[in-house]
């Protein structure tokens, strides 16, 4: 009987260090130095961002708020602030590992984000850090190739031709993708590899309007690794579209200005037709008052 | 029974088209059809279209044809037409028929590449040509200018262009539409028997016992040989038996006994395995009599590229580069390892295209060498390459190869293979043309009865026309060559012109006309009766070059088809029964017919056209010393030898080649055309206004029967005799040679062909005379060290390996596309898609697809897709169900239809032999519009 | 005669008033036309009289002359605004099967404008068909109609429609007669009947009509395509606001739209093509550059 008031005691002192350690297991990130040293295989740029914000927006807000703004659901952990320092001290490799394998009341990122989608976010945390230099791997000597972007259109075919160089030597297997510059945003024509010329095609609708001479925008960017080319030019490669003003012509819905001319002028008549009917009628009725009159004085 | 006026003229016209194949009916009917023609007038003529050359019989009334039905009379078709046939009248009066040159001129009138069509005199229109032809020799001497010319010319009109040309202006840039068409089996047959055109006649069609179709759609593309065909079928149904090799099911096979679906190309692949099965599993088989007395053993150079242009030519796109690099190197595929193993390659070797420029020589070569060249193609092996059906089993498909090579081997069984243009237009074409003469040959069963290897022409004349009368780059009339020098000397005697006028370097075939102008190095082009902006693969380039840079073109058509509109001068020409003419069938057989009504519009006919632009130009202008690039000396100045012979250098080339002493004697008019039209000779009643600005009243002579006597001179003697003009309008048409008034029904069989008698040394004699003196030599090259050997009355059985096309489906472009055309619609439909008839019959160009391969994209029937090659894309509308079925991984389109444009994505790879372009292979994919 | 006396020395008298006034109204202009600095650092030498506050006649340099910030911008702005951005013409595309009553939209707008929470520019409705007893959302911005029964209705010209197919109000001429917002029949247009919200904060603001601040008590108000962040080549309010992906928006010259969320550009034609797209009420005639996509519950 003694030992069962001692048991239990033992019991719970068990319990409480066992949740002791769970919660000394809870705030502890398991990260390998391996995966800590992890780094992103694309440089991180205006694309990725925007993917990431994009993400972010979808996925992370609703515990970790908006990046800077200190505005995170308060939970236990609490979430913190991608923005923060605290954050921001993290190497890429750290993140990458902690969203995808989550912990606790985080929810695992393997399986909803792709390894670029996940990079994707790491860009546009780092876009908050202006002190952020991305770390680039140590290639073993092997430099970043410096790629020189060629652009033709191939009108039997309506293709877009792609060549990509460097130093003079096509490469090939290199990821192109061109978009068409518009108001807003850009509108994705395609993405394909180089073949083994260093040639990409991409196919171009020919009926897209293009400016008064027929060109297009056009936004190329060729990535393999961390080598990185953009170009832009503008190509004649559509018929040119005369842009006509919403408001050309005349029209009746419009200000006196544009009315047409057919409506003014017969208003007009018609207004002042009424008013001359209406002057015929009183001088009218005067000539007789006055007539009247005339006759009185006569008769006297 | 009222019938109203257009009904009695219908039914009328149907009755005797009724009659004519023996249909019964009513006498009622039959007494308003004869009130109904009352003045009409019934004369004999010829189809309009393909090689087949059915008479037919045309009635006119008031100088407008009225009616037309079969004759009755005609060997050939015994009353019977196709559906083109009947409309031979209609395709003459369609709406947008032209009428008056035509001349693109900009707002002050003057000519002018961007300018818009605008009405001209023919005056203006001969004074441009002038201008532009002179300038153009001036800068680049004769192989500056060139004509594309036609298998569809009357005889006379070829001869006319082709004297104009060779003679007049000394240039040898004249070649045919026929060069797209029968281009190899030309080769095929002067490389084999040294002269060209097919041994047998029609009549093989009731005699033999099997007919095989390799490649050839005849029961839409000759419809009335198939049904004579069909006829001998239904007579002896066990008997006689029907294979058709096709690369899709078509009409034809609803006939056949066997169809064999074989995949693009690997018809070189059958042949050898036929050839493979009678040497070494039946050698009995083997006519060794015939073999030893009457044939040698040949074989050529493999690596000879594909007829296209190097990779390095600056107006190829990338896309294409992927392809054209083939022409200079191609690395070998597994089939082709095993193929070309006996040359020694192997699977993954590059081959390096080094004999490009010799792909015609051939030597002489051993049984034994010959036999162990065929090693390879055991029925495994021919089996697996060629199977086209993926549904098919493979053990199927060994049975129905083995069952024909049985119907091959089968002794006393009679045997005729028939082509068109499966195995014309083919990158081997003329390979394809000579193995076919290979079995036969081996066999002991050619130029019998109802034995032959029979190449079917597709066009009404190109054998009469083109390849007889010599419009080519490298001949001249009756089988003549440029190239030899006595050939020159016989032909410069016959048309009286000094010696040394005829250029003897070989000119521009059509492919290199169109690359030519592409170059810069023509600048003037005449088209006649072709449309060779529609026909030409590769079209994108050609329309570019015609329409961008600095030439002249002129387009002699009736109607406004895409070589019209892509022209800068139209010049409107009168169709066939508006003039005197005269056709060459494939049977050899030269159809006459007379001119029976007058030209619509301001429409003149090519004759007339080609003596007017002859006034132009004057001896000094055009005989003087001229420069030919790749000619050291260039041509030399024959005005001396002119005068010599009494012409004087202010003579135009009409006074000398066309109105000369000898043309004048044949009057006009000349008893045989008593009472009828002849535009040339006499004018019409429209007196059109002439080159010179004056009514046109005729030339006063019988322009058309000179012309044909004077060619006449050519071939007498020579193994191509014809028979005197007034012959033919007396009887439906003669098959040549016509020796003492007899035709010759099957060539260089001693029975019925005198030449064969006479050079009396059996009973076959293969006496053409080109290509008969070759050296010896391995299987890999001739070895020059011993001496050549005289092949006098023999023939050649040629050993031929398998390749492949230059461009096979890859994952890009994963499918075959293989052009073709439709029974309803001739060639580029710029005649019957004026007729309503026939337009409603077939409006558009389909692209007949497997419904597996559309549902595999998400395609149904009828829906509209771009069809899309490494050179140009096309919309068209898809059919799974249709006249034909293909196999997966095989589209088929027809290129009648100027709104499906398909030759935009053909590529312009030829054979290189024969330079005629293979239509019937290149890669696309499918995407949905 | 005397009578005529009295005509002509009133005539006179009245003529001098009006030079007088006309002087004046020169030199109130003039005034308000200068921020009165004698600056020594002018140099023109050239010298014009103008008009003080006080009636005082003064000597100033023609270089001191400086037109006010304050007034330039409006009449700056009122040009620009009449004027719109050549060469483009705004559709919406507004997709019913994504939204899902967020109401971000109206919200970004309300904080844009300066608008009360009953006042909308843009209002999402909830669409009930009773029968079935299913609904929808329906936002409901200005249509923007290319023959606006707005614009032909308004006396003075304060409503226009300019060359980017943007309807405008123009608050300086707007005399409050609310012909236009019975006019509309979409019931896009409200007004200002009391003083709108936050008046006294933005008095000093000068006015600019593509934004449509400072609102003012009795005048119109409606939906303007965020006129003001299109000239610097962003999309608006309501489009950059939505969460859920629910607004396209472009330029129909171009044929290319973005939607707000994704920040991904399609062509336009193909959009509506594709979705079965339709405007409100056609039967109108009023030609509507706002296209809705209708609302499927399944994503086909």
């Amino acid at each position: 009987m003694n030992y069962f008031k001692y048991y239990k005691s033992i019991i719970l002192i068990c319990l409480c260090s066992l949740v002791m350690a769970n919660v000394q297991a809870q705030n502890e990130w398991e990260v390998t130095t391996e995966q800590d040293k992890n780094l992103s295989p694309f440089m991180f740029d205006d694309e990725m961002v925007l993917e990431g914000k994009i993400s972010y927006e979808n996925s992370c807000t609703s515990c970790h708020g908006m990046p800077g703004q200190a505005d995170y659901t308060p939970m236990a952990p609490p979430p913190g602030d991608p923005g923060s320092n605290q954050f921001q001290l993290q190497n890429d490799g750290a993140l990458f590992h902690k969203i995808k394998l989550g912990r606790g009341a985080m929810p695992k990122f393997e399986d909803v984000f792709a390894d670029d989608e996940t990079w994707n976010i790491i860009a546009y945390i780092r876009s908050f850090n202006e002190n952020y230099k991305q770390p680039i791997p140590d290639l073993g000597g092997v430099e970043i190739p410096k790629y020189d972007l060629k652009l033709a259109f191939d009108e039997n075919v309506d293709k877009l031709v792609v060549k990509v160089f460097s130093k003079e030597i096509p490469q090939p297997e290199v990821e192109v993708s061109a978009f068409v510059k518009g108001t807003f945003g850009k509108l994705l024509l395609g993405k394909i590899q180089t073949n083994e010329l260093g040639i990409a095609y991409l196919d171009v609708d020919p009926k897209l309007p293009g400016d008064a001479e027929g060109k297009l925008h056009i936004m190329v960017k060729a990535t393999k690794g961390y080598a990185l080319a953009k170009l832009n030019q503008k190509m004649k490669i559509v018929q040119p579209t005369i842009r006509k003003s919403a408001i050309e012509g005349r029209h009746i819905w419009s200000t006196d200005k544009m009315a047409p001319i057919w409506l003014k002028v017969s208003f007009f008549i018609t207004i002042f037709g009424v008013w001359a009917v209406l002057f015929f009628i009183v001088f009218g009725f005067r000539n007789i008052k006055k007539a009247g009159r005339e006759d009185d004085v006569m008769i006297e | 029974m009222k019938l109203a006026r257009r009904d009695f003229l219908k039914s009328s016209a149907a009755i005797a088209a009724a009659t004519a194949v023996g249909v019964a009916i009513p006498e009622t009917l039959k007494a308003e059809a004869r009130e109904a023609e009352k003045g009409w007038k019934w004369d004999k003529a010829v189809c309009r279209f393909c090689g087949t050359g059915c008479g037919i019989m045309i009635a006119t009334k008031d100088d407008k044809i009225l009616a037309v039905k079969g004759d009755p009379l005609a060997p050939v078709n015994r009353g019977l037409n196709c559906i083109k046939g009947y409309f031979n009248a209609k395709i003459m009066y369609g709406a947008d028929r032209l009428k008056k040159p035509l001349l693109r001129v900009d707002e002050n009138g003057n000519f002018s590449k961007q300018g818009k069509f605008k009405t001209v005199s023919w005056k203006r229109a001969f004074d441009e040509m002038e201008t532009r032809m002179k300038a153009t020799m001036k800068e680049l001497g004769p192989t500056g200018i060139g004509i594309f010319s036609s298998g569809q010319y009357t005889i006379m009109e070829g001869y006319a262009a082709a004297k104009l040309m060779k003679a007049g202006f000394r240039s040898n840039n004249i070649d045919p539409n026929a060069r797209h068409c029968m281009a190899s089996a030309v080769a095929g047959f002067i490389q084999t028997f040294g002269i060209d055109e097919p041994a047998g006649n029609y009549d093989d069609m009731e005699i033999t016992d099997t007919v095989v179709t390799w490649g050839a759609n005849m029961a839409e593309m000759h419809p009335i040989l198939w049904s004579r065909i069909t006829a001998n079928k239904l007579s002896h149904p066990k008997r006689t038996q029907i294979v058709n090799l096709t690369t899709y099911t078509n009409r034809t096979s609803d006939l056949a006994d066997i169809e064999i679906v074989f995949k693009p190309n690997t018809d070189l692949a059958i042949w050898n395995y036929i050839a493979h099965e009678i040497v070494y599993n039946q050698p009995q088989s083997i006519d060794w009599e015939f073999v030893k007395k009457y044939t040698v053993f040949a074989t050529g150079f493999v690596d000879i590229g594909y007829g296209m242009r190097k990779p390095d030519h600056p107006k190829f796109t990338d896309k294409e580069k992927e392809i054209v690099r083939n022409e200079v190197a191609k690395k070998l595929s597994g089939d082709e390892g095993e193929s070309l193993a006996y040359l020694g390659y192997k699977e993954g070797d590059t081959l390096e295209m080094t004999h490009r420029d010799k792909a015609a020589n051939h030597w002489i070569i051993g049984y034994e060498d010959f036999k162990k060249a065929l090693k390879p193609y055991n029925l495994d092996f021919v089996a697996n390459i060629a199977k086209g059906d993926s549904d098919e089993s493979i053990e199927d498909f060994k049975k129905k190869l083995k069952s024909l090579a049985d119907l091959y081997i089968e002794k006393g069984r009679k045997i005729c293979s028939y082509w068109t243009m499966g195995f014309n237009q083919h990158t081997r074409g003329t390979w394809v043309n000579e193995q076919a003469y290979m079995v036969h040959l081996l066999l002991g069963k050619q130029s019998k009865p109802g034995d032959g290897a029979f190449s079917l022409t597709g066009q009404p004349s190109a054998c009469g026309t083109a390849r007889e009368v010599g419009t080519f780059a490298h001949r001249l009339p009756a089988d003549l060559l440029v190239a030899n020098p006595k050939h020159r000397d016989f032909s410069e005697k016959i048309w009286k012109i000094p010696p040394g006028t005829l250029n003897p370097k070989v000119g521009s075939h059509v492919m290199k006309i169109h690359r030519d102008l592409e170059d810069g190095k023509i600048k003037f082009a005449w088209i006649n009766v072709c449309n060779p902006y529609q026909n030409s693969a590769n079209a994108n380039h050609w329309i570019k070059a015609a329409r961008t840079m600095d030439n002249f073109i002129v387009c002699s058509d009736a109607y406004p088809g895409i070589s019209a509109k892509v022209s800068d001068l139209i010049l409107p020409s009168s169709m066939i029964y508006e003039k005197w003419g005269a056709y060459g069938n494939a049977e050899r057989r030269t159809q006459h017919w007379i001119q029976q009504v007058t030209p619509v519009g301001d429409s003149m006919p090519d004759i007339w056209q080609f003596t007017e632009l002859a006034k132009r130009f004057k001896l000094s202008e055009v005989w003087g010393a001229q420069k030919i690039p790749g000619l050291e000396g260039g041509l030399p100045d024959v005005l001396e030898g002119a005068k010599a012979m009494g012409y004087s250098p202010d003579d135009t080339l009409f006074d000398v080649l066309f109105a000369n002493e000898h043309a004048k004697k044949f009057a006009w008019p000349d008893p045989i055309g008593e009472g009828r039209l002849n535009t040339e000779a006499a004018g019409d009643k429209r007196k059109v206004i002439d080159g010179q600005g004056k009514p046109f009243k005729g030339y006063g002579f019988f322009l058309q029967k000179y012309f044909w006597e004077e060619y006449r001179e050519f071939g007498l003697g020579h193994a191509h005799d014809l028979a005197p003009f007034d012959v033919y309008h007396k009887c439906r048409g003669l098959k040549w040679p016509v020796v003492d008034g007899k035709e010759t029904l099957w060539r260089f069989n001693s029975e019925y062909d005198i030449y064969a008698k006479k050079a009396n040394i059996g009973p076959f004699a293969f006496y053409g005379k080109a290509l008969k003196n070759m050296p010896q030599g391995s299987l890999s090259k001739p070895d020059m060290s011993k001496p050549k050997i005289d092949l006098k009355n023999k023939a050649k059985i040629f050993f031929r390996p398998y390749m492949e096309a230059p461009e096979i489906p890859n994952k890009e472009y994963p499918f075959w596309l293989c052009t073709g055309r439709v029974l309803e619609h001739w060639h580029s439909g710029t005649m019957t898609m004026r007729v309503p008839e026939l337009y409603r019959a077939v409006p558009e160009a389909l692209c007949y697809m497997h419904p597996k391969d559309a549902s595999k994209q998400g395609l149904v029937e009828g829906d509209l897709v771009w069809i899309e090659s490494r050179r140009g894309k096309v919309k068209a509308h898809i059919e799974t169900r249709g006249r034909n079925r293909v196999p997966q991984g095989l589209v088929y389109v027809p290129w009648f239809d100027e709104k499906v444009f398909i030759n935009k994505l053909c590529l312009d790879a030829t054979c290189p032999i024969s330079k005629e372009t293979d239509f019937k292979k290149c890669a696309i994919k499918i995407t949905k519009a | 005669m005397s009578k005529a006396n009295k005509n002509d020395k009133s005539r006179r008298k009245f003529l001098q008033n009006l030079g007088l006034a006309g002087v004046s109204a020169v030199g109130g202009t003039a005034l308000l036309l200068q921020s009165c600095s004698d600056s020594k650092d002018s140099a023109s030498g050239k010298k014009v009289k103008v008009l003080t506050q006080d009636n005082q006649l003064v000597e100033v340099d023609v270089a001191n002359l400086k037109p006010s910030d304050k007034i330039k911008d409006l009449d700056y702005l009122q040009d620009r605004g009449r004027e719109g951005i050549p060469g483009k013409k705004f559709v919406m595309v507004v997709d019913l099967a994504k939204c899902k009553n967020a109401r971000k939209c109206m919200s970004a707008c309300q904080n844009a404008h300066q608008l009360k929470p009953e006042m909308h520019h843009i209002n999402v409705l909830e669409m009930n068909d009773p029968v079935r007893k299913t609904s929808y959302y329906m936002p409901k911005t200005c249509q923007h109609c290319d023959n606006p029964p707005c614009v032909s209705v308004c006396p003075v010209d304060a409503t226009f429609k300019r060359q980017d197919g943007i309807v405008l109000i123009d608050n300086e001429r707007c005399i409050g007669c609310r012909f236009c917002v019975a006019a509309c029949p979409y019931s896009a247009r409200t007004f200002n009947w009391t003083e709108p919200k936050d008046a006294k904060e933005f008095a000093e603001v000068t006015y600019d009509m593509e934004l449509n601040v400072p609102q003012k008590k009795g005048t119109v108000t409606k939906c303007a395509f965020s006129a003001d962040r299109l000239r610097e080549g962003k999309l608006p309010y309501c489009v950059s606001a939505c969460p859920n992906g629910v607004y396209y928006f472009g330029d129909s010259n171009e044929d290319l739209v973005t939607n707000g969320t994704t920040k991904k550009t399609v062509r336009l034609s193909e959009l509506l093509e594709e979705n079965a797209a339709y405007t409100l009420m056609p039967e109108l005639g009023t030609k509507p550059s706002v296209y809705y996509l209708p609302p499927r519950q399944n994503k086909g």
